[in-house]
């Protein structure tokens, strides 16, 4: 375990490396003179120049990216062009935010979708299964800032029970998590449905019963333990989607996090932002996943790395 | 995930199958009462039918010219949906919108499409070592969020109609490849695709004559979920501000446009949202009858 753990930790490195080349290419390819924007519009040729020099632009490709790799490898993401503080201290200040966001947004998701799943799967093509499919249909088919503003309208600027923008309290946090989490409710009980009706026509189900074992235990015990692996995988393919939603959703709420820091930075063609925070996102990932192929040794003792 | 709920239809059972269901489509809805979804089906030809006719009801110029005069009238005989806050008429727009959004779906996915078959099934039709290579690059790009790929391929390509159909294409590209490269590597050991190899068929013709058409049906159902995804994607983008500069009618930064009047004037957020989510909904409930039309197994799964 602790082998195939160190394994997967060194697997980070060539993916990682894989993400800033690409990152890095297509920063590169952006149109526009990043030592003209930095310097400034009314800047002399000489300004200009210097700039260019001191951000080492003026050499090679390649010796540009071994530059940017050692940089970054000494935690060095460059400095923003319109407040001239440190990438990395932007980041610091909004990755929390972001995870905030998405971690809330996924656990509304389990919270409500999985026991949805569950008593769906119990009373097949019963009323709450067939209105969990049109409902599973409606929740992949709303976009989340539409969503977000009819939310936003109904319980901030009617009901006044939530503020409507910005982060703080757990109010603050309800209609975003909300926007972000809904369409994976759908997915979620869709996917707890589907494995638990599986799990259920197994033979150990049927053992178990048979024994005399009080149904709720052999729902949350036996059954949902040996359904939790789909679920886990799911979890892991999603959060990629669920950090693209959540770029949308903080501008809809006005949540300080990450994705609407990236999308300032592009609109102002602040070239280091977006590479640190693109960077920042594709790591994300990365160890989110790495987090849930670790969780499966834990769920399913028969799953060895080898 | 998508490989898996969706059966090529590979085994001879389902042939017979294919060959028994020659229904068309909407008797097959009918047969089935399938109500909701022939509901969205009509939906769909509406919108798509809205979409080619909107410049016979609105030309492009009432539709983008700034008219303050006659800003945020309510609904009238004149113009039924009424104006917007710079005074352009809401259901032109509206109908407009559908135009581009139409566009940039059909045509990224198309793109994508193109793309994504040839190289996936190239990949599991030769299955060597370059195919690897591309299947693991695929791996890890779509471990990446698409729509940060999406932004990244904005960020360099600009903000216009284009540049929004190209971001929506790259970052599927990904998914398609891997949907069908299993397929064809599936259909690549049948025994009409040995024989025909060992009579000295070339590789291309094998492709094209006998392993494509099997996945044609693929292709359909796949098509009609990417359209939903694509609109999702392209409004999403667009309301971020990184879909065609205004005055473009595009849903997504109509909404966006006008979000300050959320609580004032909801009607014109309301009329962009909700075509929005009509279209989407229509080509996600088609797509899902789509694929128990072609693939009935897979009905209960």
């Amino acid at each position: 375990m602790l082998n195939y753990t160190l394994r997967r930790l060194l697997l980070l490195l060539p993916m990682l490396l894989g993400v800033s080349i690409v990152v890095f290419l297509v920063m590169h390819f952006i149109p526009g003179d990043p030592a003209q924007l930095a310097a400034g519009p009314d800047a002399t040729a000489e300004d200009v120049a210097q700039i260019r020099h001191n951000y080492g632009l003026d050499q090679p490709l390649l010796n540009q990216y071994i530059i940017y790799v050692k940089k970054i490898a000494s935690g060095d993401f460059g400095e923003s062009f319109q407040t001239f503080t440190p990438v990395l201290e932007g980041i610091a200040r909004t990755l929390p935010a972001t995870i905030e966001l998405t971690l809330a947004g996924m656990l509304l998701a389990v919270i409500i979708g999985v026991p949805l799943g569950i008593i769906a799967a119990l009373r097949p093509r019963g009323v709450l299964d067939s209105s969990l499919t049109t409902f599973a249909v409606l929740g992949i088919s709303v976009p989340g800032f539409f969503l977000g503003l009819i939310l936003m309208s109904i319980f901030s600027a009617s009901l006044g029970w939530l503020p409507p923008t910005g982060r703080g309290g757990w109010q603050h946090l309800i209609l975003p998590a909300f926007t972000l989490g809904l369409p994976y409710v759908a997915t979620f009980s869709r996917l707890a449905r589907s494995t638990m009706m599986d799990v259920l026509k197994e033979d150990y189900i049927r053992t178990a019963y048979a024994k005399g074992v009080p149904s709720y235990k052999v729902v949350l015990k036996h059954a949902l333990s040996n359904a939790a692996i789909p679920l886990v995988t799911v979890f892991g393919m999603d959060f990629g989607r669920l950090l693209g939603g959540a770029v949308i959703v903080e501008t809809v709420f006005a949540w300080p996090g990450m994705g609407r820091f990236l999308i300032d930075a592009i609109m102002a063609r602040d070239i280091y932002v977006v590479q640190g925070t693109v960077l920042v996102f594709a790591a994300l990932v990365v160890i989110i996943n790495l987090i849930v192929d670790l969780i499966y040794g834990f769920l399913d003792p028969r799953i060895t790395y080898n | 995930m998508a490989s898996s709920t969706l059966a090529s239809p590979t085994t001879d059972a389902d042939m017979q199958l294919l060959k028994k269901r020659r229904l068309g489509f909407v008797r097959f809805l009918i047969v089935n009462k399938r109500w909701f979804a022939l509901s969205a089906l009509i939906v769909l030809l509406v919108i798509i039918a809205a979409a080619l006719s909107a410049p016979l009801w609105f030309d492009w110029d009432s539709v983008t010219k700034i008219n303050l005069s006659k800003s945020l009238v309510g609904p009238s005989a004149e113009s039924w949906l009424g104006t917007d806050q710079m005074g352009r008429d809401l259901l032109g727009r509206v109908l407009w919108g559908a135009r581009i959004t139409l566009t940039v779906a059909v045509s990224s996915v198309a793109i994508a499409m193109l793309v994504g078959v040839s190289v996936g099934a190239a990949c599991g039709y030769y299955n060597g070592a370059i195919a690897g290579l591309v299947m693991r690059l695929m791996d890890s790009m779509i471990a990446f969020p698409r729509t940060l790929v999406a932004i990244l391929v904005i960020t360099v390509a600009g903000n216009s109609i284009l540049s929004l159909t190209l971001a929506i294409a790259i970052s599927s590209i990904p998914i398609y490849v891997r949907f069908f490269a299993g397929p064809v590597m599936a259909l690549r050991n049948r025994e009409f695709v040995l024989a025909s190899k060992s009579i000295g068929v070339g590789d291309i013709r094998l492709l094209r004559v006998h392993i494509l058409p099997n996945i044609g049906s693929l292709v359909i159902i796949q098509a009609t979920v990417s359209l939903a995804e694509a609109i999702l994607i392209g409004s999403g983008l667009s309301f971020l501000g990184l879909g065609p500069p205004p005055p473009t009618p595009e849903w997504g930064s109509m909404i966006a446009e006008s979000r300050p009047l959320l609580t004032t004037y909801p009607y014109v957020l309301l009329a962009p949202g909700c075509a929005l989510v009509l279209t989407i909904l229509s080509f996600n409930i088609v797509g899902d009858a789509l694929r128990d039309f072609i693939d009935p197994k897979s009905r209960n799964a």
